[in-house]
């Protein structure tokens, strides 16, 4: 146990919200993966960037494009998995493929009646391309990719956008269900020094099973390759058994439901005597709810990278079994 | 008492919230393994920017992301405000083909990092949030936040330019002392963190100035080739060399090109030769993967190879 109880409600505190972020963003990857919402929000944003939505789905069964989703055939029905990145370069390459038909892709000819025979809302914007390129095709190429990469940024940024709104909307599912009332959880970690404890201990677990948030220990997708993959934060993705336990153990609705079974005794089983609890819930934990969903929208990476920082000054600088063990090895 | 609680929370966060920090470097375990004998990568570099002469620098290179390094990075064709080379310039110069096809030295070193930030490398999809703070370069920044150059420049889209990136000489006002050097690289906060994933490395170090050292060496291993990576091609190697700084031997391992003047020098040399060059440090990828392989999480000085960089004469 610390020497500063006013630092382990802390370090606990933080703690509860890292949980409760890790839990928000996991449910919120999984929906997101469940409906592929990046890869269709890529696919609404090349049919917006080509002006046609023929010409995208064209793109799209384009083997170059098709097999990112996972789907190889030329008859790629229109329920295939859609790809959640296409690299600039490749959609390019499909696309100038395309124009050109059964012509070399290098066929500059062959591009130019290729953008002549589309839709005038597709063919203004790649005939403008096309023209600033002076009939290059090389040059084309690098043109429409630029053209991609740009929109992708918007793309990234509107993704982003949206997962901050469910981000927000999961938060008050979750606070709401599960009674997240950041006064409650600050008084009970104040009163009640085992479960401060237990939930210290876990987080200095965490630590130590993560490194530091200063020097941060990651992990990538992607596989073997050397060039592929996303990296993650090991830090701030699922929770342990034990975390999970914690969790369960806070009360939640407990006490709430105790005070409407007690007044129910006591006034009888009115609508008054609920409408009353209910506003009575309401008023009470208002701002405590306020509080936890501002915090869950902070995100995992934000409390861990808190926790640490606390972690920090609660062991004097040293984190236990951590590289400055290390350092002092070496 | 809980108003002083909550005074106290105000209080630590602001003074943790204020600590500096090292920037940190996320590499991809494989990619590490990968390069850690190397001495070349091939990339397709987009040349977002080229700096138009004498900058604060004097440096000529051009800031890109890679997807072969998936880093910010620069292809840097000179250093030190040196008078331009044109066949350098010419090719990095981003016209209407802005994707180059750049053949050179990979160099990781702490120079121009984000200050706290962490660098993460991205092949695809949106890297977490820890990897933001990467400040470009996604403008018109030739000189962005960065740890990663390709620098020499050996080719670009196949046009030889080894020759206009490698022109050094020790009048070059950033050609350091080796004095002056070892002090920068040696210095007690000079430590390099290492955090060692199943699938990641994350490096941790503060900011590492000197790029060009004036080195004498004397050869205790000779040649070990290199290849490089798109063809299999033989092209350069490197020596165990004992670089002498008054009477202080440092172990260092010596890489350079095939086709270079001190590439001549150092292909050739037997062991006890001695040669003087102008050399430049990277991070020493092989000690990092090595030291993270015996012991875990490591904490170590800095370590570092050179990249001969032209013959002192």
């Amino acid at each position: 146990m610390s020497t500063f109880p006013v630092l382990d409600v802390v370090v606990a505190l933080v703690f509860l919200y890292l949980l409760f972020a890790v839990t928000c963003t996991a449910v919120n990857e999984a929906i997101a993966s469940a409906f592929n919402r990046r890869g269709r929000m890529l696919r609404q944003a090349v049919e917006h960037l080509l002006g046609d939505p023929a010409l995208a789905t064209a793109v799209y069964r384009h083997p170059m494009v098709a097999s990112l989703g996972g789907v190889t055939r030329a008859d790629t029905p229109a329920s295939a998995p859609l790809p959640s990145y296409i690299p600039a370069n490749r959609f390019a390459t499909a696309l100038t493929d395309h124009l050109t038909g059964l012509a070399a892709v290098t066929d500059a000819a062959a591009v130019e009646k290729g953008i002549a025979a589309l839709p005038p809302s597709a063919a203004r914007q790649l005939r403008a391309l096309f023209a600033l390129s002076q009939g290059d095709v090389h040059d084309f190429h690098a043109r429409v990719s630029e053209w991609y990469d740009q929109t992708m940024d918007r793309v990234s940024g509107w993704y982003k956008r949206s997962v901050s709104r469910q981000t927000y909307v999961m938060a008050i599912v979750f606070v709401l269900v599960f009674n997240l009332d950041s006064v409650q959880l600050f008084n009970r970690l104040w009163s009640d020094s085992a479960f401060r404890q237990a939930a210290v201990d876990e987080a200095r677990a965490r630590i130590a099973a993560t490194g530091t948030a200063e020097v941060p220990v990651m992990e990538y997708t992607g596989g073997a390759s050397p060039t592929a993959g996303t990296p993650v934060q090991t830090g701030t993705v699922s929770l342990t058994d034990s975390e999970t336990r914690l969790l369960t153990s806070l009360r939640g609705w407990d006490d709430d439901r105790m005070r409407l079974r007690t007044a129910r005794v006591l006034e009888g089983e009115t609508t008054g005597v609920t409408f009353r609890w209910l506003l009575g819930v309401a008023a009470g934990h208002a701002i405590g709810w306020l509080v936890t969903i501002f915090a869950i929208s902070l995100g995992a990476p934000f409390w861990f990278d808190l926790l640490n920082r606390f972690m920090r000054v609660r062991s004097n600088g040293r984190a236990p079994g951590g590289i400055d063990d290390a350092r002092s090895r070496a | 008492m809980r108003r002083l609680v909550l005074l106290a929370f105000a209080a630590v966060s602001t003074v943790v919230c204020l600590q500096g920090a090292a920037s940190n470097i996320v590499l991809k375990l494989a990619w590490a393994q990968q390069f850690r004998h190397q001495l070349s990568i091939d990339a397709t570099v987009t040349i977002l920017a080229l700096n138009a002469g004498k900058e604060t620098d004097g440096d000529r290179h051009g800031g890109s992301r890679d997807n072969a390094v998936g880093l910010p990075m620069v292809a840097e064709i000179l250093n030190g405000a040196l008078p331009p080379e044109k066949p350098g310039i010419d090719a990095l110069t981003p016209g209407q083909h802005p994707d180059k096809q750049v053949y050179g030295a990979w160099r990781l070193w702490v120079e121009h990092p984000p200050s706290g930030g962490t660098q993460c490398q991205t092949f695809s999809g949106t890297p977490p949030a820890i990897c933001a703070q990467e400040s470009g370069p996604l403008g018109a920044n030739s000189n962005p936040l960065y740890s990663f150059e390709i620098h020499p420049v050996f080719a670009v889209d196949g046009v030889d330019i080894a020759r206009a990136s490698m022109v050094l000489t020790s009048e070059n006002q950033s050609v350091k002392t080796a004095a002056d050097a070892l002090a920068e690289y040696s210095g007690a906060n000079k430590i390099l963190r290492v955090v060692r994933s199943a699938s990641a490395l994350t490096l941790n170090s503060i900011t590492v100035q000197d790029n060009y050292v004036r080195a004498h060496l004397r050869v205790t291993k000779t040649r070990t080739t290199t290849t490089r990576q798109s063809t299999g091609a033989v092209d350069g190697g490197f020596v165990l060399a004992d670089w002498v700084v008054g009477d202080t031997p440092v172990a260092v391992r010596v890489f350079y090109y095939l086709d270079s003047e001190p590439g001549h020098a150092l292909d050739a040399a037997s062991v006890g030769q001695e040669v003087d060059l102008i050399v430049m440090p990277r991070i020493n990828l092989d000690t990092v993967l090595s030291s993270t392989e015996a012991q875990g999480n490591v904490s170590m000085p800095l370590p570092y190879e050179f990249i001969a960089m032209a013959v002192a004469h």
